[in-house]
């Protein structure tokens, strides 16, 4: 691509601005304004891309993923407010689902562990758990409230807490894989994921970017299931003491 | 101590703006076997506070429970449930018939559920046998009420713990819920009862307790401390006025 054909795209933008000036709908300055932090995010993406392909050292790339799931907890924590040190619930989540998915991944061979391969598939699996922990860490809260009477009811009926927890554990995960599991199912009939479109356009036969994808699929359903399982886990042993009471 | 159900100098405050209430101060309190004890007082005086203490459902910051003369803490809490029942206002239904309810705590303890002679138990709380296979949250709140009570006995418990179990209910349901508890008082059950209705604890009650601003302010026989509902500084007491 040229400088012309890039500018030609840019032109869209322009008079996308134009007429929402002209319509006098206000959003011109915020078109021009994300437009240019667009192209330097983009560019600045492409330098960093570029220094994390060059790395050479498997231990700076660990923790470069390290540094991406710690903020990744730290977001997905927010979403947890009430459960007691959610943090480290969600760190432990997205973590645990990150080494096994992508450890996976490199122990059979699918993936070299080189910056080209772990830093984006490393990004894709701690970005879908992470969501999928936000939405365990709200939901679990949720539950809780909306469900202590029957909790309590159980547990002075001489329930154990796993007995206790069963349903609002069973609504938590299950409420929390929705959005991914729909997403599994109306691939390639819906929309075509972002593996196989880049791949597509990177001049891949589209049969062989689809065998990626599938990977990819695979690997961030796996993810997101482990990383619901173990955050519900962790905010029911948090939930309740060991001797059987709701907190 | 056999044949008791204790707090000694339990004490419990409620986590800052957790819910309003004062929680319960040193109280000292005994529930023997065959008696019904009625807990009264003002709203927010600390008596739910003190039948959740009794359930195990939260532990108390100081003091002890005491069932059967073991500390809860020496105990399994799941054991300590079942021989000590609790019924609150409204009794919550699972989902499934009202026969899947009443068995509910065999199922918990593993044990079989099409084992529990559901008829049985709901013919003493008065409910007829056709009930069994209904959907339990299609009943009314009377109905639901007594078949919480009735699946509560049907785990089997020495005292029951009850926080104003007729408050939400038809005389009908009151009447027989009532008469139950009077007959269950008399085959040896000890009973906690928390209600505001003076009435009922007048006529079910050996001993009442008077719990205003988390502490027991008066304790003793029914009819002495009932008799004195018009002596203003008991009247005080009875709702949350003074010192106590």
């Amino acid at each position: 691509m040229n400088a012309y054909q890039l500018a030609g795209a840019y032109g869209l933008i322009l008079l996308m601005a134009a007429i929402a000036r002209w319509r006098r709908v206000g959003v011109e300055g915020d078109v021009f304004v994300s437009s240019v932090r667009a192209a330097v995010q983009l560019v600045l993406m492409g330098y960093v891309i570029q220094w994390i392909f060059d790395l050479q050292h498997t231990a700076a790339l660990v923790a470069l993923l390290a540094a991406m799931v710690a903020l990744a907890g730290r977001i997905s924590a927010r979403r947890g407010a009430g459960v007691e040190r959610a943090y480290p619930v969600a760190l432990a989540a997205i973590g645990l689902a990150t080494v096994a998915i992508v450890g996976t991944l490199v122990v059979l061979g699918v993936i070299a562990p080189t910056g080209r391969y772990l830093i984006p598939l490393g990004g894709m699996v701690i970005g879908n758990t992470m969501n999928v922990t936000s939405q365990t860490l709200n939901r679990f809260q949720a539950e809780v409230t909306a469900r202590r009477a029957e909790v309590e009811t159980l547990l002075s009926l001489g329930a154990s807490r796993r007995q206790a927890a069963e349903g609002l554990l069973r609504e938590t995960v299950r409420a929390a894989m929705i959005a991914p599991l729909d997403t599994m199912k109306a691939v390639g009939l819906i929309h075509i994921p972002g593996v196989t479109a880049g791949m597509i356009l990177a001049g891949t036969p589209p049969v062989e970017a689809v065998r990626y994808q599938i990977v990819v699929m695979y690997m961030l359903g796996a993810g997101v299931t482990l990383s619901a399982l173990t955050a519900a886990t962790l905010c029911y042993l948090r939930a309740f003491t060991p001797d059987h009471r709701l907190r | 101590m056999e044949s008791w159900l204790e707090a000694r100098g339990v004490t419990f405050r409620h986590p800052r703006g957790a819910e309003g209430e004062v929680g319960v101060e040193g109280v000292d309190l005994a529930v023997g076997a065959g008696e019904v004890v009625a807990l009264i007082g003002p709203s927010g005086g600390g008596k739910t506070t003190l039948v959740r203490l009794f359930a195990g459902l939260t532990r108390p910051d100081a003091g002890e429970l005491y069932l059967a003369g073991r500390p809860y803490a020496e105990l399994d809490l799941r054991e300590v449930r079942r021989r000590v029942g609790l019924l609150g206002q409204v009794g919550h239904m699972f989902p499934g018939t009202v026969a899947a309810n009443v068995a509910t705590a065999a199922r918990l303890a593993g044990n079989d559920p099409a084992a529990v002679d559901v008829a049985h138990w709901l013919a003493a709380v008065g409910l007829d046998a056709v009930l069994a296979e209904r959907p339990a949250v299609r009943l009314s709140v009377g109905q639901q009420q007594r078949v919480a009570l009735a699946r509560l006995l049907a785990m089997g418990p020495r005292w029951l713990l009850l926080d104003e179990p007729t408050a939400a209910l038809d005389p009908t349901s009151s009447g027989v819920i009532e008469a139950l508890l009077a007959r269950l008082r008399d085959a040896g059950m000890g009973i906690l009862l928390v209600t505001h209705e003076l009435d009922l604890a007048r006529r079910l009650a050996e001993r009442v307790a008077i719990l205003a601003g988390g502490r027991v302010v008066e304790a003793g026989r029914a009819e002495s401390v009932l008799s004195r509902t018009e002596d203003p500084a008991l009247n005080a007491r009875l709702h949350g006025e003074g010192p106590g």
